[in-house]
């Protein structure tokens, strides 16, 4: 009875809070998070109409029922949508969850042309329920832990016991469990707190909304996160391997879908490389194109008063601008947007003489290069170094490209993720997971950092 | 640490701006055109001009004093390293000028190095006269600037020039180390490609009356010389026919058999004849000497010292779309 | 890939026969190349054998290492500033080739393994990519008959044993086994004989004395369809990572033998220092040409009195 006599104090100025007594029996729940039908169904018609026993628990047909012991856990159910009944010093909370979701939609983000096309939602269940109806196992494991002062938000770490390796479990519900923060929005705000991303641009953890890739990765032995109230799931560890390739070619054949896995790799390199090689080869090392070339550049570039590496920066800026402004305009004003940018980057820009027609098509390659990719970590990251390259590309010439392509192998091979190098299957040379992102072919193993168990079909 | 790292790169990276030129701050060379006159160096030097062509000539005690008097000419700098073809005329010592575009970092190495007899051959602008003989010396691999300087200094045969008047070639000049010794016109140059296992030429024979001829283009050679107590060079060639106004009936296989018998006994004279001028000159075009030396270790004869023994074998194997 | 650090052995090799010991070998043994390079391959194998030495760490062996550094760097910036960027002044470049080098040692030593991994493909596609094309140009008039003796082929063998072999004993990892290092020793050794072929084929015997990188001017033939040509800038990469790895395998050892390793960022500037000195003065780039087999053997000897403690048990 004091536990009421709490909630009354505190909860003062709660517009949504609702007390009902039945029968000396207490019925509290919050109007806006408790559906109205659960409650008449379960409660409302079956108190009034019965005999009350001793054991409260008998009388309510709901699902799930849960005896509470402490405060602190009163508090979390009433907030969650249960509806609590406190019967003399028996106190007991009803799941009435209202429904405040929108329904399984199509992936927004990762559209692929074949596969299924269901993807997360901001329910826990469902999200949970999504994994485990492609995983009818009992040996899919899942250990929760709630997050956040105020939110309280469900977190829950997914595996698969006897596929992954349980050190990288126990690390992560460890660095879990050591967070002290008011309050998460979204999970890739958990990202700062699992690995040290200080060092790399890079992703080391993989964001996604498919409930496919969660499930091949979960048999690969990786680990796999879901957060209440959001629509995406975290995938440790993530190497670079795993950002470059979509899912659906594990749908479609082997000897056609080989061509565009390594043309993937070709425009990784692209994405980097292309504004800078352009710089070295028309203003320190000319010898290496063509002669005709050479005169063509010659004759378009009269108009310019720019140098090269400004040209370069200033055409790469507008179409970062561009980008931005694509994403956060309302669709409603769309086309006048594309229009403008259109004018403004093809035909104006070119015959007012601020950039040459070449500078528009190194941009343009370089763009769509980049936007193979579907992670924006990804596409983050390439930026940085498409801007390191340009510089030392317009002191040194190809000897400063090569020499900023060793370093940028240098910064791959040196970041790991929770012990496992980053550039796994190239560096440490491995053919198996190897088979499995950037090349694709018949593979019957799972790779060793990943899992003990190796076998994974049987022919 | 860091910091002071961060600190070097933006320093140097903020202050070097060595060997960074502009695309429109270079003029693109083409040809350059080398006199000697006096005792001092002409040069005139064709730049592209957008669509066009403009010249730049200067004149200097030497050869570096001249390429800097003709960049001060224009204003921007000049570059070398798209060069197509290097003229030089009679009084120029060829041995310098080699080995200063050999020692030159700044020029590529696969122009064609001709011979020219006239020096007034930039007048028409629309025309590009460096690509024009580049485009044209392209099959023959042996003109490029690469090959002449591999021949100089190893000295395995001696070199010859292509001669340039302005508008076509004529004929080629022997040279006899760094000297010019004499000139071969253009059907003795038609016979020494295949003695060099070149392909590509046409030989012109007569038939039995004076007026009547046929022309076999040749496909696929095969020369080969052994040394011994003579010299025999040993031909073999595949044709093809390319004009026929004689009486012989080539459907049958004797008449086809005459045509060869024909080029043959005439392709024969042919060598001899070139063979005894190259050995009155003493111009070591075909690399015998090597063979020499390789067979009998410091000998002291040299090819003009020996007697030659020729082999044709012409094999007529296609002949166009007419039967007869 | 397994635990066999082997694989930067191949760099090792290689790296000191740029500019200096190519044209060195081939002006001394003439058309004679492949029994030089099969007699100072057994040469080389015996030496391997011969001297397995348990290394101390001492301050002789970060100064032999040094030696090693400078004259790596010597050849690599005149290289780079003969043939790439003409006005640029030495010591600039070789400023970021140090940082970079430095930035690979501030890492663990894996990290060094890895990139040898991807820097060997590398290295193997410019060489395959290039003497693939470079096969029509090859001379076979070329190797006719020059008057070279025995003596002169024994020679050359030996100073083709003294280039390839050196480096492998400063570096030498306890962890590798011998007769991976003899394998590694001879694919290194058919590359280079066939590098040596190569050059020999298509430039000819007076021209490779005269030259000053032979091996840079045969890949200026090289062209795979009309339109790319010119790209010698691009496939004598080979070259470059070669120095690059040499000399951050040399840092590698030195580290190794240092008690405080944060002493490493001050060799290397010094080292810098010096070769920038040593560019400035023509003298001393001609010693680097005549006399770095003398050197390199006089350090070998040094080497072995300063840890003299054989180890005579096979693994």
């Amino acid at each position: 009875m004091n536990f009421l006599s709490r909630l009354l104090d505190e909860y003062v100025e709660v517009s949504d809070f609702v007390v009902k007594n039945i029968k000396d029996v207490y019925i509290i729940y919050l109007e806006s998070l408790a559906d109205q039908d659960k409650i008449n169904d379960y409660i409302l018609k079956i108190i009034p109409k019965s005999f009350i026993p001793k054991d409260i628990k008998k009388l309510i047909p709901a699902p799930n029922v849960k005896s509470i012991k402490s405060y602190k856990d009163l508090n979390l159910y009433l907030n969650t949508g249960f509806t609590i009944i406190i019967n003399k010093k028996q106190i007991i909370a009803v799941e009435t969850k209202a429904s405040l979701n929108r329904s399984v939609d199509k992936p927004s983000t990762e559209a692929t042309l074949f596969g299924p096309k269901d993807s997360f939602v901001e329910n826990y269940q469902t999200n949970l329920g999504l994994i485990k109806r492609r995983l009818k196992s009992s040996n899919l494991k899942d250990t929760t832990i709630n997050i956040g002062k105020y939110t309280k938000t469900m977190c829950s770490v997914l595996y698969i016991d006897g596929v992954a390796k349980t050190d990288i479990v126990h690390d992560i519900m460890k660095k879990l469990e050591s967070i002290d923060i008011d309050g998460v929005n979204d999970i890739g705000q958990l990202k700062t707190f699992l690995i040290n991303e200080n060092r790399n641009v890079f992703p080391g953890v993989k964001i996604t909304e498919r409930p496919d890739v969660i499930t091949n990765a979960l048999l690969l032995g990786k680990i796999v996160l879901i957060l209440d109230n959001s629509p995406y799931a975290l995938i440790v560890p993530a190497f670079l391997a795993d950002f470059i390739n979509p899912i659906s070619d594990n749908y479609t054949k082997a000897l056609n879908i080989n061509f565009l896995k390594i043309l993937r790799i070709v425009c990784f390199f692209i994405a980097i490389i292309v504004p800078a090689f352009y710089v070295a080869v028309t203003t320190i090392n000319q010898e290496t194109i063509p002669t005709e070339l050479l005169i063509n550049l010659q004759n378009q570039r009269i108009d310019v008063p720019f140098p090269a590496l400004m040209e370069c920066i200033m055409a790469l800026l507008i179409c970062e601008i561009l980008r931005e402004s694509d994403i956060r305009f309302p669709s409603s004003y769309g086309s006048a947007i594309s229009i403008l940018g259109g004018l403004v980057l093809g035909e104006a820009a070119v015959t007012s003489g601020i950039v040459s027609p070449i500078m528009i098509i190194v941009a343009a390659i370089t763009f769509i290069s980049s936007m193979i990719f579907t992670d924006q970590e990804v596409i983050n990251g390439l930026r940085m170094w498409r801007f390191l390259f340009l510089f030392v590309a317009s002191v040194f010439g190809l000897y400063g490209v090569g020499l900023s392509i060793i370093l940028l192998f240098i910064n791959l091979c040196n970041y790991e993720v929770f012990n496992k190098p980053y550039f796994y299957p190239v560096a440490p040379f491995d053919l198996t997971y190897l088979k499995e992102t950037l090349i694709k072919s018949k593979n019957i193993r799972r790779s060793r950092y990943l899992s003990n168990n190796r076998i994974k079909e049987r022919v | 640490m860091k910091k002071i790292l961060l600190i070097l790169i933006c320093i140097f990276a903020l202050t070097g701006c060595y060997n960074y030129y502009e695309l429109d701050e270079l003029d693109v060379a083409s040809s350059i055109l080398v006199e000697h006159n006096d005792g001092k160096y002409d040069v005139t030097v064709e730049v592209y001009d957008e669509k066009k062509t403009k010249t730049v000539k200067a004149s200097g005690k030497t050869l570096t004093e001249a390429f800097e008097n003709a960049d001060r000419k224009t204003a921007k700098n000049i570059y070398y390293r798209h060069l197509n073809a290097i003229l030089l005329t009679e009084d120029v010592d060829i041995k310098e000028v080699v080995y200063f575009f050999f020692r030159n970092p700044d020029t590529n190495d696969n122009f064609a190095f001709v011979y020219t007899t006239e020096t007034d051959i930039y007048t028409d602008k629309d025309k590009n006269i460096g690509e024009l003989i580049n485009n044209n010396l392209k099959q023959n691999e042996m003109f490029t600037f690469f090959e002449i300087m591999k021949n100089f200094t190893n000295k395995t045969r001696d070199l010859t020039f292509p001669i340039f008047d302005g508008k076509r070639f004529t004929g080629i000049k022997t040279l006899k180390g760094t000297k010019i010794i004499g000139t071969l016109d253009e059907k003795e140059d038609n016979i020494l490609m295949p003695l060099i296992n070149k392909t590509g030429t046409y030989l012109d024979t007569k038939c039995d009356d004076d007026e009547r001829h046929f022309v076999i283009k040749i496909d696929s050679v095969d020369t080969d010389y052994k040394v011994d107590k003579k010299i025999k060079v040993k031909v073999k060639i595949e044709a093809s026919l390319r004009e026929l106004t004689c009486d012989i009936d080539t459907s049958k296989v004797e008449g086809l058999k005459k045509l060869e018998k024909i080029a043959n006994d005439d392709f024969k004279d042919k060598v001899y004849s070139l063979i005894n001028k190259f050995k009155e000159d003493k111009t070591d075009t075909l690399g015998i000497n090597t063979l020499i030396n390789d067979k009998y270790h410091n000998l002291d004869k040299r090819f003009y010292d020996f007697d030659y023994e020729v082999e044709t074998e012409i094999s007529i194997y296609k002949k166009g779309l007419l039967l007869k | 890939m397994k635990k066999d650090f082997n694989i930067l052995n191949y760099f090792n090799t290689r790296a000191l026969f740029m500019g200096v010991g190519l044209s060195r070998v081939l002006s001394t043994c003439h058309e004679h190349i492949i029994i030089t390079v099969f007699i100072g391959m057994l040469i080389g194998l015996f030496f391997l054998y011969l001297f397995r030495l348990e290394m101390k760490s001492s301050i002789i062996n970060i100064f032999l290492n040094c030696v090693i550094i400078i004259i790596a760097l010597v050849i690599l910036i005149n290289m780079i500033s003969t043939m790439y960027l003409t006005e640029m002044p030495k010591f600039m470049i070789g400023v970021p080739f140090i940082l970079l080098s430095l930035y690979l040692l501030s890492k663990k030593e894996i990290v060094l393994y890895r990139i040898g991994g991807i820097l060997l493909a590398i290295n193997l596609i410019c060489y395959f990519l290039s003497f693939l094309s470079l096969l029509k140009y090859v001379n076979l008039n070329n190797f006719h008959y020059t008057n070279t003796g025995i003596n002169k082929v024994l020679l050359a063998a030996f100073q083709y044993a003294i280039f390839s072999v050196t480096p492998t004993f400063f570096m030498r990892n306890k962890d590798t086994k011998d007769i991976s290092i003899y394998k590694m020793y001879i694919i290194s050794s058919i590359t280079m004989c066939v590098i040596f072929l190569f050059t020999y084929g298509i430039l000819g015997s007076t021209l490779t004395g005269i030259v000053r990188y032979p091996e840079y001017l045969i890949l200026k033939e090289v062209m795979i369809s009309e339109a790319v040509q010119n790209i010698e800038n691009i496939v004598s990469f080979m070259w470059i990572i070669d120095a690059f790895m040499i000399i951050s395998n040399c840092g590698n050892s030195i580290k190794h033998n240092l008690n405080n390793k944060n002493y490493i960022y001050i060799i290397f500037p010094v080292l810098l220092f010096i070769t920038s000195y040593m560019n400035n003065h023509y003298e001393y780039l001609l010693m680097v040409y005549h006399y770095t087999h003398f050197v390199l053997a006089g350090s070998l000897i040094l080497l072995w009195l300063a840890n003299r403690k054989l180890i005579f048990v096979k693994r």
